[in-house]
């Protein structure tokens, strides 16, 4: 009996609002005045009637109405936000008549406390560093907030603890869902005799010690902080600024009629990213072995386990020429050569390797 | 068929921007153009084609979707147009507080003078677009059952586009400018009109003269960009980081290539171009370039980070002082030049398009906080 008077009660506003599935999805449903035809009603002449609202921080309800679909059925007007409504925020619905003014409010539940995201893998991963260093990989558990307010919340503190200034590119580079952030250390400060390198030094001097400090503040997409401060502390070698060669890795060759991993090692770590994408391993008619690679500790190493086992014969390893180390060198040239020199454009490419018994 | 849109020269300069003729129909822009909803993973940035064609970069998608609005009749837009707490008047319409948006980008339609901002909503990641008219009612142009094309950009062999840092419409072509999120590499497409789905865009990379360390620079990425013509030679004018702006003559580009640019002007280190708009003035014409001064800390030019530069386009059709002798907008502290001034009305620029002949539509920030839309007389 009670659940009947209930119903009656709410089904007699004349505004309510309807949550749907999601709480962030509601239906607003409001006593249709009389002169309005059925069907679809265009967002301004719908406005009139009823706008849904969010309430500002200052409590104000009269901010601009939803953006939605409008249709009247039967007695009733349907208004649909075309958006998912804000976690934790109020809304105010309004339906004006003639004679009066009918209000509802409906709040949409804080998002649920979960475990806070982390940070889940800083690359290059090793603790040694060229002072020329390039770009960082940082890999979050949960997709995190985007907007450039980023860049002021990670910071490259020094061995005193004082904070590096401007260090970063400020250009947003997230994966399609926003896990990973490539932080690119300003170029300009990089490359030697750029304005921006001699009027403010160098991001990273030489046989330093640094923390990269990614702050608690940092929020994930649902606008929680981390909670907890990530730190990284690496020390700085010299910087190199020297290509990639090809020859001077060292390559284990697998034994025929097995499935062993061929394995590369390579003198300094190389850019992770690009390592995962950069090589490919083809047979003597130069057919693309299908198989899995593993990028290996600190980057300095690369295996590649065949779908199936290989077959006695001659191999090749290929790299492409963009393939980077940490400080954005590449096969055919140092990040920082001067280009009014000829281009290395023979650059060795290819190990050539033979799997036997 | 080469679109309608022309090339306009002024008698006394040999060169000339692109401009807008609103005559001009979008069919003349698209071609082969299909009605749906385009399957848009991220909207990077927008800029207008002639016709009210909207065309949108998609880094994530790797794609330019090119979209006929039908916005095509003017609503001019009061003298002293202004409104205060712009995002805040954005986010509400979908049901946002101002921290739950990102603006992104801002283009005004030569067409109608409607403002179309690229707009992402931070707790689901989605990007849309927002218009803003002369009246100032704030409506969605939301991408669903439109007449568009939608042109792949060419794959990149190591490391995919990541984001599209600008788009230009030169009147036989669109040009896109994109970054890759592991490589530090300069990726320019360009786009042959009218743009078909059938179309090809090609992919250069750009060889930068940078001038302050006097060396060749192939990897650069462009982050703004500006058609321009001169001596009957179309270019591309690009902006980078640090700050030089040069010139790429794009007669015979083609896939793959590398094409040499001419540096014309050097404004300095600890800038980050965000826009340039080409505009005339007086008989004159002039380019307008927004920055973000990330050295605003150590060597700050006035109270806000975003400053923006007055150019004059004489200057990117040098041919004499060029590369390591490209003007300089400073010798040390003080201006080298007059034809490169800082506009002071235009401080805290965020975003940044031409309204209408006379006139800059702005995003600013305020010295006292909050961020303000207004219609600006072009300086």
């Amino acid at each position: 009996m009670l659940h009947v008077i209930l119903l009656v009660s709410v089904f007699a506003a004349p505004v309510r609002v309807q949550p749907g599935p999601h709480a962030a999805e509601v239906t607003v449903i409001a006593r249709a005045p009389g002169n309005v035809p059925a069907g679809k009603l265009s967002q301004k002449d719908g406005e009139k009637l009823l706008r849904f609202v969010l309430v500002s921080e200052t409590g104000d309800a009269n901010g601009p109405a939803m953006l939605g679909a409008y249709e009247q059925r039967g007695d009733w007007l349907i208004f649909t936000p075309r958006f998912k409504l804000a976690a934790g925020e109020r809304y105010h619905a309004t339906l004006t008549t003639r004679t009066n003014t009918f209000r509802a409010e409906y709040r949409v539940p804080a998002n649920p406390p979960t475990k806070p995201t982390t940070v889940a893998a800083v690359y290059p991963s090793t603790e040694v560093l060229p002072a020329n260093l390039l770009k960082l990989y940082l890999h979050f558990s949960k997709p995190m907030r985007e907007g450039p307010a980023i860049f002021d919340r990670i910071k490259l503190l020094d061995e005193k603890g004082e904070e590096v200034e401007d260090p970063w590119r400020r250009t947003e580079l997230w994966n399609e869902d926003a896990t990973r952030l490539t932080l690119w250390i300003h170029p300009g400060r990089v490359k030697e005799g750029v304005n921006l390198r001699d009027e403010l030094g160098p991001v990273l001097e030489p046989k330093r010690r640094y923390t990269l400090v990614l702050s608690e503040k940092l929020l994930d997409a649902e606008g929680r902080p981390l909670g907890t401060a990530f730190k990284k502390t690496f020390r700085t070698t010299d910087p190199v600024r020297a290509a990639v060669e090809v020859k001077d890795w060292k390559l284990t060759a697998p034994k025929s009629d097995t499935a062993q991993a061929l394995e590369v090692r390579f003198p300094r770590p190389l850019d992770r990213a690009l390592l995962g994408r950069s090589l490919t391993v083809r047979d003597a008619q130069d057919e693309r072995v299908p198989g899995k690679a593993t990028v290996g500790e600190r980057e300095q190493s690369w295996t590649f386990q065949p779908d199936r086992p290989w077959k006695a014969g001659d191999y090749t390893l290929t790299a492409h020429e963009n393939l980077e180390d940490l400080a954005g060198n590449t096969l055919l040239r140092p990040f920082d050569l001067n280009l009014k020199l000829p281009e290395k454009k023979d650059a060795p490419r290819a190990l050539r390797f033979r799997v036997g018994s | 068929m080469r679109p309608r849109t022309l090339a306009v020269r002024t008698a006394l300069l040999p060169l000339a921007f692109f401009a807008f003729v609103s005559a001009a129909n979008g069919a003349d822009v698209i071609k082969n153009a299909a009605v749906g909803t385009p399957k848009i993973k991220s909207i990077d940035a927008v800029k207008f084609a002639p016709g009210g064609v909207l065309l949108v970069g998609d880094g994530p998608g790797a794609q330019l979707v090119a979209v006929e609005t039908g916005d095509v009749k003017p609503k001019p837009w009061k003298a002293d147009a202004k409104t205060a707490k712009i995002d805040e008047k954005l986010a509400s319409r979908i049901g946002a507080t101002a921290k739950g948006i990102e603006i992104r980008g801002m283009a005004v339609n030569p067409a109608s003078h409607t403002a179309y901002f690229v707009v992402r909503k931070l707790d689901d990641k989605k990007t849309l677009i927002l218009t803003i008219d002369g009246a100032g009612e704030v409506g969605e142009f939301a991408l669903e059952n439109v007449k568009h094309v939608a042109i792949p950009l060419p794959k990149g062999e190591t490391a995919p586009v990541s984001r599209i840092t600008d788009l230009a419409w030169m009147g036989d072509r669109v040009l896109v400018g994109a970054v890759a999120s592991e490589e530090f590499a300069s990726k320019v497409c360009s786009i042959p009109a009218p743009l078909d789905p059938k179309g090809t865009a090609i992919g250069f990379s750009t060889e930068t003269y940078h001038v302050a360390h006097r060396k060749w620079e192939t990897k650069a990425p462009m982050t703004s960009l500006v058609p321009f013509e001169a001596n009957g030679k179309k270019y591309v004018v690009g902006a980078f980081a640090c700050t030089p702006v040069v010139r790429y003559p794009l007669d015979d580009v083609k896939a793959g290539a590398k094409v040499k640019g001419e540096s014309v002007i050097e404004l300095g280190s600890g800038n980050q171009p965000r826009t340039m708009i080409a505009y005339e003035k007086g008989g004159k014409s002039f380019v307008l370039m927004n920055t973000f001064r990330f050295h605003h800390k150590n060597k700050p030019f006035g109270w806000s980070p975003y400053v923006t530069f007055k150019m004059e386009s004489g200057l990117f059709a040098e041919n004499e002082k060029l590369n390591e002798k490209a003007i300089l907008r400073l010798t040390g502290d003080k201006p080298a030049t007059d034809k490169i001034t800082m506009v002071a009305e235009f401080e805290g620029t965020i975003h940044l398009d031409k309204l209408d002949k006379e006139r800059a539509l702005v995003v600013k920030e305020e010295k006292e906080g909050g961020l303000t839309l207004a219609a600006i007389p072009l300086p």
